[in-house]
């Protein structure tokens, strides 16, 4: 059985192959191309011309890929998106607040507010949702311009009824062809971070049909029967019928990879990362294996996400090839923002271009490792993508002491999604459990985020 | 003078410091104030010596948790029903606005309400930080009563309170705010301008704005924020501050008592303070720094954790453990430390510790020996 992983950055389109044995069997490169799937298919034929009999033990083809954040950054290709908030007031902040004005313009947002939603506790707000209501707003904005829809509910995250009835009867109303995007299944509570997403996911659910619906059949003719997958933000698999649904989780999909691979090809489960490309350095750390992530909410474009995205740090190069001493000194601050307290972690230089800045960087507290399949981080990040499973929800504390079986209910939940997802289910454990009480408010609300993970067959 | 939108974000920058880890991200009310003022223009800040003596004014604030207001979206409308009942109630006209608390969310709520009605804002509040309660407030403390005390939910039922006890209103109004959803309007502690010259804490606006201002100005460089944090502070009604460690939070607690976000952390010192540790306890915000045996510094006076990266304030739910941080201690205002306020803020209040000394003396006492 073997995994192909294929990297595609703006520039390269990078295949790994690699047996179950996390052995690396063939490597091939190609230019990016700029509907992606062409440059997949070359990098795919370089890889079978190889050995044509590959084509009947590739089990899986994972892609890591920054093709549609790119996309959102250039501002190409967009839908046109009508927003839809349910709630209990009429916000005056607009949706996507904060987006430049290109992109504004690239989605020309149309939105709406209905009265509906639920409570912190999963009740039904006292403004009730009435399809009237619903059928109106759309009709008054005249909602047949808009190419996809983004519905954003009051507490979604903890009940998501009302957005799931609004969606159908948007589409009842408006046709069955539309793309709909429900931001329970994009993001946690925050509502302007959530229905942030929830728009750009349905921005880009034109390209995705373009550049993804394509690849089953690109598959096909190539007879490979293999399943097809994506990298997620943290680094583990999303199914394909996901990912065509929810393309935005792709996000920071490709750092994590790099991070994973870096593990894979030094053996080592804890060190820090740097991922060096043309044009930025970027620096993370890794626990158990798995990327640290950032607590604090991103901001892409301008807009503010609640991603699970991995914490780097960043260190632009605006095209500067040189390494010079202030590219060094940057570098070597970043690193020691992730080292712990005692016993410095080993360094890992991967990345496309990091054979320079490695050969420079001299460390003295710990060992700096270049691994030589260096520029393939990625793509072997992608062949060894896990499968995980994530709650991130609040919970009701009934009676005392019952905070321990509400974590264990909170682990349960997220184990159950991670075999959903196609984790054997011997190999799925929990890696990080979090509580969150609520400040301010004498309540028996417990916000957990749990994330499981496990293997793939 | 005048707030204007860019004011706006300053302010919030600057109640970041003052909230000493709590009173929650200013990021929704800040778009909402600076979109209001871009509607209807800047919103005039009034010294409290300009208020005529019979002049009423009333408090504005959200009450609740942060965490419902970010998830619950309100107009705006919540803030002047909740102002419209209260002054129907007590048969007034109100002819500017106040802000309850300096820290965090609650100073652009005023904001935001002033730049709605077109009123004044009176330019000073009633804790001079982030307090978790109502009775925490110079007003109270000096002699104003808090009702009529009106909140107000996103679906438009209100509630109101006329106990003249401060106290009962915070504790039933805090419990049914719950079951309103968990983040409330608040209007509430109707003053006339006489009484508010001697009750309110003055110029916290003026001083905050300064703070936002420069600390803004400073990019991010811990260093040159607090050495610009330090410059204001130290010719205002706050203090000098006083830099407690630098280093690393190594431990870190967060859990819940009696409905409240309580917990520990602890900051192990590099460079110039290698060897040092200093932990902090905290619910709802930083309540007392203890270095060893020694305490530091302790509430009424403020502590920030600022992030080592950008210099600017952590909130609690913002603390990960490896942070690299600094620890500061800011002198609060004089009147806080009297004996009237300290009844209610001193930290016995919040179960740490029974007695309070000022930081800058517990430092001075440091640097003497």
């Amino acid at each position: 059985m073997l995994r192909l992983g294929i990297d595609v950055s703006g520039l390269h389109t990078d295949a790994v192959l690699m047996d179950e044995n996390a052995a690396i069997v063939a490597t091939a490169k190609v230019r990016t191309s700029p509907d992606m799937l062409s440059g997949i298919a070359e990098v795919l034929q370089a890889i079978l011309r190889e050995n044509k009999a590959w084509s009947s033990q590739i089990a899986d083809v994972i892609i890591g890929t920054d093709y549609f954040e790119n996309a959102l950054r250039e501002g190409k290709k967009l839908a046109k998106v009508c927003s839809i908030r349910i709630g209990q007031a009429k916000s005056m902040i607009p949706p996507l607040y904060g987006a430049p004005v290109r992109l504004q313009e690239a989605i020309g947002l149309s939105s709406c507010h209905v009265y509906g939603g639920h409570e912190l506790d999963g009740s039904v707000s006292l403004r009730q949702l009435t399809r009237a209501e619903v059928e109106r707003e759309l009709r008054d904005l005249d909602a047949g311009q808009a190419e996809a829809f983004a519905i954003t509910g009051t507490f979604s995250p903890v009940s998501h009824a009302h957005e799931i009835q609004v969606a159908e009867w948007v589409r009842e109303i408006c046709g069955e062809e539309r793309p709909v995007a429900l931001s329970h299944e994009l993001g946690s509570i925050g509502f302007l971070e959530r229905e942030n997403a929830t728009i750009l996911n349905a921005a880009l659910s034109k390209l995705t049909h373009d550049s993804l619906s394509g690849l089953r059949e690109l598959l096909d003719r190539q007879k490979l029967a293999a399943e097809i997958f994506l990298t997620q933000s943290d680094g583990s698999l999303l199914t394909y019928e996901s990912a065509l649904r929810h393309p935005i989780r792709t996000f920071g999909a490709r750092i994590s990879d790099s991070f994973r691979g870096a593990a894979l090809l030094t053996r080592m489960n804890d060190c820090i990362v740097v991922d060096v490309s043309r044009e930025k350095v970027c620096v993370g750390v890794l626990e158990g294996g798995f990327p640290k992530e950032s607590r604090r909410n991103q901001k892409l474009v301008g807009i503010r996400l609640n991603l699970q995205m991995p914490d780097t740090a960043l260190i632009a190069r605006d095209g500067h090839e040189a390494v010079d001493d202030d590219l060094l000194d940057a570098v070597y601050h970043a690193i020691q923002r992730f080292q712990p307290r005692f016993e410095p972690l080993p360094i890992v230089f991967v990345g496309q271009e990091s054979e320079a800045l490695a050969a420079f960087f001299k460390y003295p507290w710990s060992e700096v490792v270049h691994p030589p399949a260096y520029p393939h981080a990625s793509a072997i990040g992608a062949c060894i993508a896990p499968v995980s499973g994530s709650v991130d929800r609040i919970y009701w504390l009934v009676g005392e002491g019952k905070r321990e079986q509400i974590i264990e209910v909170a682990k349960a939940e997220a184990i159950r999604s991670a075999i959903q997802a196609g984790a054997v289910p011997e190999t799925v454990f929990v890696q990080s459990a979090e509580t969150i009480p609520l400040s301010y408010m004498p309540t028996r609300a417990l916000r957990m985020r749990v994330k499981a993970i496990g293997q793939r067959r | 003078m005048y707030l204007e939108e860019k004011d706006v974000d300053s302010i919030a920058c600057g109640a970041m410091f003052l909230g000493s880890g709590g009173a929650g991200d200013t990021t929704v009310l800040q778009i909402m104030a600076k979109q209001a003022i871009h509607d209807n223009g800047p919103v005039r800040l009034l010294s409290p010596f300009e208020l005529q003596d019979d002049a009423w004014v009333v408090s504005m604030s959200m009450m609740g948790s942060p965490a419902v207001h970010y998830e619950k979206m309100m107009s705006g409308h919540e803030l002047i029903m909740a102002l419209r009942l209260l002054e129907e109630e007590k048969q007034i006209k109100a002819r500017a606005l106040i802000a309850l608390e300096i820290g965090g969310i609650n100073a652009i709520t005023p904001i935001l309400a002033a730049a709605l009605t077109g009123l004044p804002l009176v330019d000073a509040d009633g804790m001079g930080r982030a307090f978790p309660e109502c009775q925490m407030t110079t007003f109270h403390a000096f002699g104003a009563e808090a009702r009529p005390f009106i909140i107000c939910a996103d679906n438009g039922k209100c509630q109101r309170y006329l106990h003249p006890s401060t106290i009962e209103i915070e504790r039933a109004a805090r419990i049914s705010m719950t079951n309103m959803g968990g983040s409330v309007a608040l209007a509430s502690f109707p003053m006339t301008g006489k009484l508010l010259q001697e009750a309110a804490i003055h110029h916290t606006f003026s001083v905050c704005k300064r703070i936002g201002e420069s600390v803004l100005a400073a990019g991010s460089s811990v260093q040159r924020v607090y050495s610009s944090l330090a410059a204001e502070l130290q010719n205002s009604i706050y203090g000098k501050p006083c830099k407690l460690i630098e280093g690393r939070i190594v431990e870190l607690q967060r859990y819940l008592q009696d409905g409240f976000l309580r917990g520990e952390l602890l900051v192990e010192g590099s460079g110039f303070h290698h060897t040092e540790q200093v932990e902090i306890e905290f619910q709802s915000e930083y309540l007392l720094a203890r270095q060893g045996e020694r305490i530091v510094a302790t509430v009424p006076d403020l502590i920030c954790i600022l992030e080592a990266d950008s210099g600017l304030p952590l909130m609690i739910d913002e603390l990960e453990k490896q942070m690299k941080v600094w620890v500061i201690a800011i002198p609060c205002p004089i009147i806080l430390r009297h004996p009237k306020m300290l009844d209610f803020v001193g930290p016995w209040n919040f179960g740490v510790g029974d007695s309070y000394v000022p930081v800058e003396q517990r430092f001075s006492e440091e640097g003497s020996g």
